[in-house]
């Protein structure tokens, strides 16, 4: 029994001993925990953009806008008697569904015609797209006997999960792989104390020294990008139009994740405590990001955590590149946080190596 | 009209995805946790070259001892976590298990399993750092493959029988029957089982694997 104690013991000393772990397992429920439940803490959505294209401006028109406008789920951002392009307004205005009614439409109701009103669903995210679609089908299909309501969906039509889900996953993986392959470069560095050596070598130039560790790993993630290519032919997905943006963000990403893995490098000295502080920081990154629970149904804690790592950027444009087919100009607002990103973890990194080699 | 459907909702009621998501993503970055805790356990020992007489296998020669050892502290820690997911789930309302001491017995599994899981592939791997890089690729995909959100009966059959081998797939599918459904012991019985089973399995494992080491240390 004495034997069994002092075998415990020696057990919890070695588990106090690595305080990376032990700040993780003890604070890391307490904080995920809260943080996961920040994100979801609404339940339902409220208030997700909505467009209204309103041709006939009747009275009856408006009372339909109206009771659209008075559920909790939709937030009418424009109503409008004009066309509309809606694959345009939709990357524009980041709007989850449009509702049209055509012209003449109460004449047509009055003389029992049933009109057709059309229901478009921005079909990019499919769990917001669905709360949308139910939202507009509560509103509009109690109202069956004054006109037909036609459901269309836009992008992702066929509500293919795979073609929803897969653009994240490659991402995620993308991230993971730079930032711990250029953290364990980093801490091994230090654990057999070569980074002294090659600082002197690069002339003391931090900048120098980070471009010959970080680029041979860049460089190889464009083999990961080919790589990724032919995945998409082997599963049939079709290619984002813009091939050039999308080369260029995800450069953007790596470069950012490559930078948090060296500041991982540097500050914990053991390749092993770099693996273990990274594999816990990422858990939340996709819970986070907004790819399936819009951003901005996040509380404000939560969004701060999104907005501090670069998956929510990246992930955020990389979709409407690829499901929405859009422009640079469509995803400008991701494209400088991705710099501003870029630019802090540049500058953090190099910091923390001025400071470890005074 | 020739009839008139009606559609009910049941369980999830106010489709909440607050309560559809949350509680599975606590349990699984606590499988995470212990996975990453333990793939250490033993491999630091032979990393440390305290696997011999001088160092661990002084106090005992028995791999049941030393397994115990190494999952006692774990399991007790555990409880810490187990205890913040109740205080947090009663801060963000989440609806309350009819049953919570089968949710708990379940919880408890899930921490036994996952540790075992975790010092099975410590043993095998003799090196921290790969024990810890292997059991990432074990551990990352596993809420993906434990068909919570995409049922395992729609992946294919190699996919779903990987989801079957981790500890966080049948505790997932009791937490969800308790949480919503309102499930009592009868009812999860088989995903009771399949937790016993996986512990069973890499129980066996781990001690196979650790008398063969420590006769070789010998």
């Amino acid at each position: 029994m004495n034997r069994l104690l002092s075998l415990m013991q020696q057990e919890l000393r070695l588990f106090l001993s690595n305080k990376v772990m032990m700040i993780l397992y003890l604070g890391g429920p307490v904080l995920y925990g809260a943080m996961f439940g920040l994100v979801y803490v609404k339940g339902k959505f409220t208030d997700l953009p909505v467009i209204v294209i309103d041709k006939d401006h009747s009275p009856t028109s408006i009372k339909l806008v109206d009771m659209l406008d008075e559920t909790d789920v939709l937030k009418l951002t424009r109503v409008t008697p004009d066309n509309v392009d809606l694959e345009k307004a939709f990357l524009a205005e980041a709007a989850f569904g449009a509702v049209v009614i055509p012209d003449h439409f109460e004449a047509d109701v009055l003389r029992g015609r049933r009109p057709e009103v059309n229901a478009y669903i921005n079909n990019t995210n499919l769990l917001a797209a669905g709360y949308v679609n139910r939202a507009i089908q509560a509103v509009l299909g109690s109202k069956k006997e004054m006109f037909h309501l036609t459901t269309i969906r836009l992008f992702n039509r066929a509500s293919n999960y795979f073609m929803y889900i897969w653009p994240s996953y490659l991402a995620i993986i993308l991230q993971s792989v730079v930032m711990v392959v250029v953290a364990l470069s980093f801490a091994t560095m230090q654990e057999t104390g070569t980074l002294g050596k090659l600082y002197a070598e690069s002339g003391y130039s931090a900048a120098r020294l980070m471009a010959g560790k970080i680029l041979p790993y860049i460089l190889f993630s464009f083999v990961l990008l080919g790589i990724y290519g032919l995945y998409f032919f082997l599963f049939r997905q079709s290619f984002p139009l813009h091939t050039g943006i999308v080369i260029m963000i995800t450069l953007l990403f790596t470069l950012t994740n490559s930078f948090i893995g060296m500041i991982a490098g540097l500050l914990f000295k053991s390749q092993l405590s770099a693996l273990q502080f990274l594999m816990i920081l990422s858990m939340p990154v996709y819970i986070s990001s907004g790819f399936s629970w819009p951003f901005d149904q996040d509380g404000p804690l939560a969004r701060l955590f999104g907005f501090i790592f670069p998956y929510m950027p990246y992930v955020n444009g990389f979709r409407i590149l690829l499901i929405e087919q859009g422009r640079a100009a469509d995803i400008s607002d991701y494209i400088w946080m991705q710099c501003l990103q870029l630019v802090g973890y540049f500058l953090a990194a190099v910091g923390i190596l001025r400071y470890i080699k005074k | 009209d020739a009839f008139r459907t009606n559609t009910f909702m049941l369980y999830n009621r106010g489709s909440n995805y607050l309560y559809f998501l949350w509680p599975a993503l606590v349990f699984s970055s606590l499988q995470q946790l212990l996975l990453l805790a333990l793939a250490v356990s033993f491999s630091r020992e032979y990393a440390a070259g305290t696997f011999n007489q001088q160092g661990l296998l002084g106090y005992s020669h028995s791999p049941w001892v030393l397994i115990f050892v190494k999952w006692l502290p774990y399991f007790l820690m555990s409880f810490w976590t187990i205890g913040v997911y109740f205080g947090v789930s009663i801060c963000f309302r989440i609806p309350f298990p009819a049953h919570p001491l089968l949710l708990l017995s379940a919880q408890l599994l899930l921490v036994i399993g996952a540790c075992l899981l975790g010092i099975t592939y410590s043993i095998i791997y003799p090196a921290p750092l790969k024990a810890s890089q292997l059991l990432m690729s074990i551990a990352s995909p596993a809420f993906t493959l434990s068909g919570f959100t995409w049922p395992s009966g729609q992946a294919p059959v190699i996919l779903a029988a990987l989801g079957r081998i981790v500890p966080l797939t049948p505790y997932l599918q009791v937490m969800r029957m308790t949480l919503l459904q309102k499930a009592t012991w009868q009812d999860v019985l088989p995903q009771l089982g399949h937790q016993v089973l996986l512990i069973a399995v890499y129980l066996t494992l781990a001690v196979v694997l650790l008398k063969s080491k420590i006769k070789k240390a010998l």
